[in-house]
């Protein structure tokens, strides 16, 4: 559906009713056909959530080796807006395709908080990593003077699906969105802290073709003699929300008639 | 006086009994008409706001209450010098976390013996939100089996009531009254201070075990049709061997509480204080030979509204 247009009435036009009909009339037919597009919007965008959350994310994970914490999502396109080819001699090689109207996806803003106990302190984690199982005896105490355990990174990766084509088999990440260092201080502060932490204007475009990975990397949360060595720390309900903004598209209609089945379209009302 | 929509919404030009008419009135009419249907502003549609949904969730890895379990992601309500590692601080900051939760016998200043315990979330909203529904789920796969699941299925039976040292106006076998839901949001000028905090959603005294909600076993696709008598095609999933789910659904609903740009949202769980290993308190059954506590699975799900952008 296009807007809606009108003839301008020039000096010493005869005015008709058609100058106030037609386009009145085309308004009107619009809203009651529920064809208003998103071109004829002030908003054309709306938004969307991933949102993540751990209930603890403690020395037990793999930060005990080190290693990175990874939770990989993807964000595929409409199914209307699918568009995958098979190309090449290769049986089964695929490539994805957008074009001008594929909508587009962009990384707006990202929030990351987690429970300090309302305090500028770190929270000692259960375990006590004897090998025994046994609860750590400082278990959900506020460590006000080492708050190391929070130095700690938070990362955007994006990496190529297998399905396209990617063979890395160390699932290695391809580009990275960003990579933010988050220190103690941001955390220690008697009158401020920034937990929940809000990253926004980010305005990273996303792929819907690819995978992506937020990434946590933690090492101090973990008692590494060296390194923190005062005692095992966690974050306790971790949150993580980002928050996407995409165009605005029609409704999916349901019309066997012209071919338009979506697959799982809901059948019990009217379509 | 209430609002009262400006009667020139569209174009300030009238045409009415006494106004006079002429083509540049009335093509600067249609030139307001069109342009802004062209251009609909936000305030002209109806269904601007997007349904958002944060689910959190968990269940403690050792489903069997006689063995030591930690209580995180439950944290102390409280801050005292008992709750930190040495050396601490000379003034502890909050040392009440969460405004607003109460629970019958439960004595805040026995804190050390009698603490309760809060599952937050916290959430931080650059832009205005309105927060629809708060849910609030305690279930179980099996209510009997507190160390494997098993084929049976059960209505869930964590009792919520209280044992023998019910509190004072209670008694023994009562349905219990101990679970308290908060959403709270920091204020902007003592954003730490969380007396400071603005108590938006509060839910208290209320007898758990009246939330009850009915198990039905899980479908498979072996044993149940779709509304055509045919079996599903799409989906063939496994029955699930836990047994039906079963438990509490605090459900609440149209809130319509709206939110301020850059707030700073807690939502809080707040559960009594849990005898088995911390504490002594043994008038509630979150920690008893049923487990309660301990096998339960977690679940709060909060509903938020956004505008487009």
């Amino acid at each position: 559906m296009t807007k809606v247009t009108r003839t301008k009435l020039a000096r010493g036009t005869k005015i008709n009713p058609d100058h106030v009909h037609v386009p009145l009339s085309g308004i009107a037919s619009q809203i009651n056909a529920g064809n208003v597009d998103a071109v004829q919007l002030q908003q054309k965008q709306g938004t969307f959530r991933i949102n993540l959350n751990f209930a603890s994310i403690g020395a037990e994970g793999p930060f005990r080796t080190q290693d990175p914490w990874s939770v990989p999502f993807c964000l595929p396109p409409l199914q209307e807006y699918w568009d995958v080819t098979t190309v090449g001699a290769v049986v089964g090689s695929k490539q994805w395709n957008t074009n001008q109207d594929t909508p587009q996806i962009f990384l707006d803003e990202l929030s990351l908080g987690f429970d300090q106990k309302d305090s500028p302190a770190a929270i000692v984690s259960e375990g006590d990593f004897s090998g025994a199982g046994n609860i750590n005896t400082a278990m959900n105490a506020c460590d006000y003077s080492t708050l190391q355990a929070y130095d700690f990174t938070i990362s955007l990766v994006e990496k190529s699906q297998k399905f396209f084509g990617g063979t890395d088999e160390l699932y290695r990440a391809d580009r990275t969105i960003f990579s933010i260092p988050l220190e103690e201080v941001l955390f220690s502060g008697l009158e401020r802290r920034e937990n929940p932490l809000l990253l926004s204007d980010i305005n990273q475009a996303m792929n819907p073709y690819k995978t992506y990975a937020f990434v946590i990397h933690a090492p101090n949360l973990y008692k590494t003699t060296g390194m923190q060595d005062v005692n095992y720390y966690a974050f306790i309900s971790m949150t993580i929300s980002m928050k996407f903004r995409t165009d605005l598209v029609r409704r999916e209609e349901y019309d066997s008639g012209a071919g338009k089945t979506p697959q799982n379209f809901p059948t019990k009302d009217s379509h | 006086m209430a609002y009262k929509k400006h009667p020139r919404e569209i174009t300030d030009q009238q045409f009415s009994t006494g106004t006079t008419i002429d083509g540049s009135r009335i093509d600067d009419a249609m030139s307001d008409a069109v342009d802004r249907f062209n251009d609909v502003p936000r305030s002209d549609i109806a269904t601007r706001w997007t349904q958002m949904q944060y689910v959190m969730g968990f269940s403690k890895p050792n489903p069997n209450p006689y063995v030591p379990i930690g209580t995180q992601p439950f944290l102390p309500i409280m801050n005292e010098d008992i709750f930190t590692l040495n050396p601490p601080p000379e003034v502890i900051q909050n040392p009440w976390r969460i405004k607003a939760c109460d629970m019958i016998d439960v004595q805040p200043a026995q804190a050390a013996a009698n603490c309760q315990y809060a599952w937050t979330v916290p959430i931080h909203f650059s832009n205005p939100v309105i927060v629809d529904s708060i849910h609030v789920f305690l279930t179980k796969d099996n209510a009997t089996d507190t160390t494997a699941p098993t084929a049976a299925i059960v209505e869930y039976n964590g009792p919520f009531a209280y044992g023998a040292t019910a509190p004072p106006g209670s008694s023994t076998g009562e349905n219990s009254e101990d679970l308290s839901i908060v959403m709270h949001v920091d204020s902007p000028f003592a954003p730490e201070e969380r007396s400071q905090n603005d108590v938006e959603v509060v839910r208290n005294r209320f007898q758990i075990n009246r939330e009850n909600f009915t198990q039905i076993p899980w479908p498979s696709y072996a044993t149940s049709t779709n509304a055509g008598g045919s079996a599903w095609t799409d989906m063939l999933p496994a029955q699930y061997p836990g047994g039906g789910p079963a438990g509490s659904a605090i459900i609440l609903d149209d809130l319509n509480v709206p939110i301020h740009a850059n707030a700073r949202v807690r939502l809080a769980m707040v559960i009594p204080p849990l005898s088995l290993t911390f504490g002594t308190r043994v008038n509630n059954t979150w920690s008893s030979s049923v487990a309660t506590w301990g096998a339960a699975y977690y679940t709060m799900v909060l509903t938020v509204l956004e505008e487009i952008v």
